[in-house]
């Protein structure tokens, strides 16, 4: 039972992770005001340049980094729609999944069939053996704490460090000033174009880094997938609907990344134990999770608590 | 705004948008996009005058049209839907779920419900097309309008579960009985097709898809109904003040760009198709949007931009088995398209003016 329990958190943590690189990026861009619904299309191109620097380079962490980098230059031209140019935010990111979606298929057509080198799974035997003493959740906690993706140790960090610059540093607060009310900011002598510039960055960065992570650490291989579902399989969209369900915060995105990552993980232990329903009914979870949380965020209570970034989707300009 | 050497650029609301503007934005778009799309052709080492040659090609030949006819239906449906939907601020993206559920309902009607006189078939298919889609849009349209819920990503989400729903049920309960190595239902018998224009290998459906873009486009200038659309896609604090029906505007606009999406479902596997399989979700949806868009949410403007758009698909497709480009190239020219065209909005909407700062 104990090894059921371990394999089912193991991959809660291992696909959860791709929605929490995402969402941590997407609640940067979004605390400082900007949404940014391109990050399927940002994911879908960093996972195209992570896995042909892996193929090319022959090495998983350079991939990564081809990653990064193809994020930031999406993201610029994403904040120049948004931001310098001010056109509606809802268009600059469909604009850019768009994008996403056809590159990475002309792009990725070559790259069908190529073997890259993968992630490699970090292990610590000693840790292993010694939490296995631990009496009841040893072999869980072994498991977990000594057995699974760098990225996802790596990615859990990053939330930590990216909470504590947002919420108790000087430049956590300008940016979340930003996202609240430009103007007032702006008259404090904040730069509004300069913070969300980099926001946008961070955040397309991330989900490239996410969609990276996909495919060199879980998929392996890249397939031609129809427009109508790209190899990302939606995952860029819930992470959007992720960033709601953790109000914001980078630690709560953690916890919120594997419920849902746990969601997807569950389908596969489920259709093991032969339940007799349909394998497809248990692909949808994830997406009615996500129509789910989205819909209890919205009710009006939550929505105030929760504390929506006031300027989001709202450009801004000095003038009007 | 930031000045640069002393000068800044300075924003004027524009009014009225000039005619040479409106009809220059999308054709410098198309224009702009197709010099880029040589680019990344030539660096794939394609001759891209060549390339475009044989995509005119497709407007030159019989079967060319015809082919681009075939597609051209469903993506005039779903486009002349959006354009409404978008009118009343409803950002549905979901059209290509909409056209899958329509197709189910379709679908159900043409193999699964006995006694119906064969002549009344191809209707109710349609009608089921149209009813299906729309409630499947209606769940977000729903949640939009009632709870404030983001229509983007509940509309993208059930895209996904629609296509489960059609694997489901074309590997289940509805699979061919005589070929089970195969998701798809059997074909459809003969009176459950639409039936062909004399002579050719076309459909009717793309007639009906033009008098319909022709009757919105009236409906939308002309009747109390489009001014209440229009109006609520402007400001909805401005429409509840004039005592608009909030939520029944927004409805009605799901309504139609749902059921259009389904109807398009409908075309799909009683046309050209004649079975569902999930092989027909190939991205209609998306182009829809784009079409929609070009076409600057004028149901008019959208016949000739869903001209554009098949023929551009067909003309891909042909690229595909002579030049090996694959087939995203279409998807990846219509995005290059799309942002060409909310770019060019903002000179439909601004005048810019280059002024000199005295700080500077």
């Amino acid at each position: 039972m104990s090894e059921v329990v371990a394999a089912v958190l193991a991959r809660a943590m291992e696909t959860g992770t791709i929605l929490l690189l995402a969402a941590l990026g997407e609640i940067y861009a979004e605390r400082s005001g900007v949404l940014n619904l391109g990050v399927e299309g940002m994911m879908l191109l960093g996972a195209l340049g992570a896995f042909g620097a892996a193929h090319l380079l022959g090495n998983a962490w350079a991939g990564l980094a081809i990653a990064v980098l193809i994020g930031a230059v999406v993201s610029l031209l994403h904040s120049f729609m948004s931001v310098t140019l001010r056109l509606n935010q809802v268009a600059t990111g469909l604009s850019i999944y768009l994008l996403g979606v056809g590159l990475s298929g002309f792009l990725g057509k070559p790259l069908v069939g190529v073997t890259v080198p993968g992630l490699p799974v970090v292990a610590f035997p000693s840790v292993q053996d010694a939490l296995s003493k631990v009496p009841v959740i040893g072999l869980v906690l072994g498991r977990l704490l000594g057995g699974l993706n760098p990225m996802v140790y790596l990615s859990i960090a990053l939330a930590v460090i990216m909470w504590f610059i947002l919420f108790r540093t000087r430049w956590g607060l300008n940016i979340r000033s930003v996202g609240e009310n430009p103007s007032m900011a702006d008259s404090l002598g904040v730069s509004v174009f300069r913070i969300r510039y980099i926001c946008v960055m961070i955040g397309g960065s991330l989900a490239a880094l996410s969609g990276a992570y996909l495919i060199l650490g879980l998929l392996g291989s890249w397939t031609e997938a129809p427009a109508a579902a790209p190899v990302t399989a939606g995952r860029g969209w819930i992470a959007i609907a992720l960033v709601i369900l953790a109000a914001w915060s980078p630690l709560r995105a953690i916890l919120g990344a594997y419920l849902l990552g746990g969601v997807e993980a569950l389908q596969y232990t489920l259709q093991g134990f032969q339940l007799g329903i349909p394998s497809q009914f248990f692909t949808m979870l994830p997406y009615i999770s996500a129509i789910v949380v989205l819909t209890s965020f919205s009710v009006e209570t939550v929505r105030k608590r929760i504390g929506v970034p006031a300027a989001l989707g709202v450009s801004y300009s000095r003038e009007e | 705004m930031t000045s640069v050497l002393g000068y800044t650029v300075r924003w004027e609301r524009r009014l009225h948008a000039p005619l040479g503007l409106r009809f220059g934005v999308p054709v410098l778009s198309v224009g702009l996009a197709f010099v880029v799309g040589a680019a990344v052709l030539a660096a794939n080492r394609v001759d891209p005058l060549r390339a475009y040659s044989q995509i005119s090609m497709v407007f030159l030949t019989l079967s060319g049209i015809s082919q681009a006819l075939s597609i051209g239906a469903p993506v005039l449906l779903i486009a002349v839907g959006l354009a409404i939907g978008f009118r009343t601020g409803f950002w549905n993206i979901g059209a290509e779920g909409q056209y899958l559920m329509g197709a189910v309902g379709a679908t159900w009607i043409a193999l699964f419900v006995p006694d119906i006189p064969p002549t009344l078939v191809v209707p109710l298919m349609a009608m089921g097309g149209f009813v299906s889609g729309a409630a499947w849009a209606s769940g977000p349209a729903l949640l939009k309008a009632r709870l404030g819920v983001n229509e983007v990503l509940t509309t993208l989400m059930t895209v996904y579960i629609a296509l489960q729903l059609v694997f489901y049920l074309t590997l289940g309960p509805w699979r061919d009985p005589l070929v089970p190595a195969f998701a798809g239902t059997a074909p459809f018998p003969a009176y459950a097709r639409l039936p062909r224009i004399p002579g050719t290998s076309i459909d009717p459906s793309i007639t009906i898809g033009i008098l319909i873009a022709i009757v919105l486009y009236q409906l939308m200038q002309r009747s109390r109904v489009g001014f209440e659309i229009r109006v609520v896609g402007e400001s909805t604090s401005a429409a509840r003040y004039a005592g608009i029906r909030y939520l029944r505007t927004i409805l009605l606009g799901m309504i139609i760009s749902g059921g259009l999406a389904g109807l398009a479902g409908m075309v799909v596997v009683s046309g050209s198709a004649g079975y569902l399989r999930a092989e027909i979700a190939v991205g209609y949806g998306f182009t829809g949007i784009i079409v929609a868009w070009l076409a600057g949410l004028n149901t008019l403007a959208v016949i000739p931009a869903t001209v554009l758009f098949s023929g551009l698909k067909v003309g891909a497709d042909v690229l595909q088995t002579t030049s090996g480009v694959p087939e995203a190239f279409t998807v990846l020219f219509q995005a290059m398209i799309f942002i060409f065209v909310i770019v060019g909005e903002l000179f439909r909407l601004y005048r810019f003016r280059i002024i000199r700062t005295l700080s500077a």
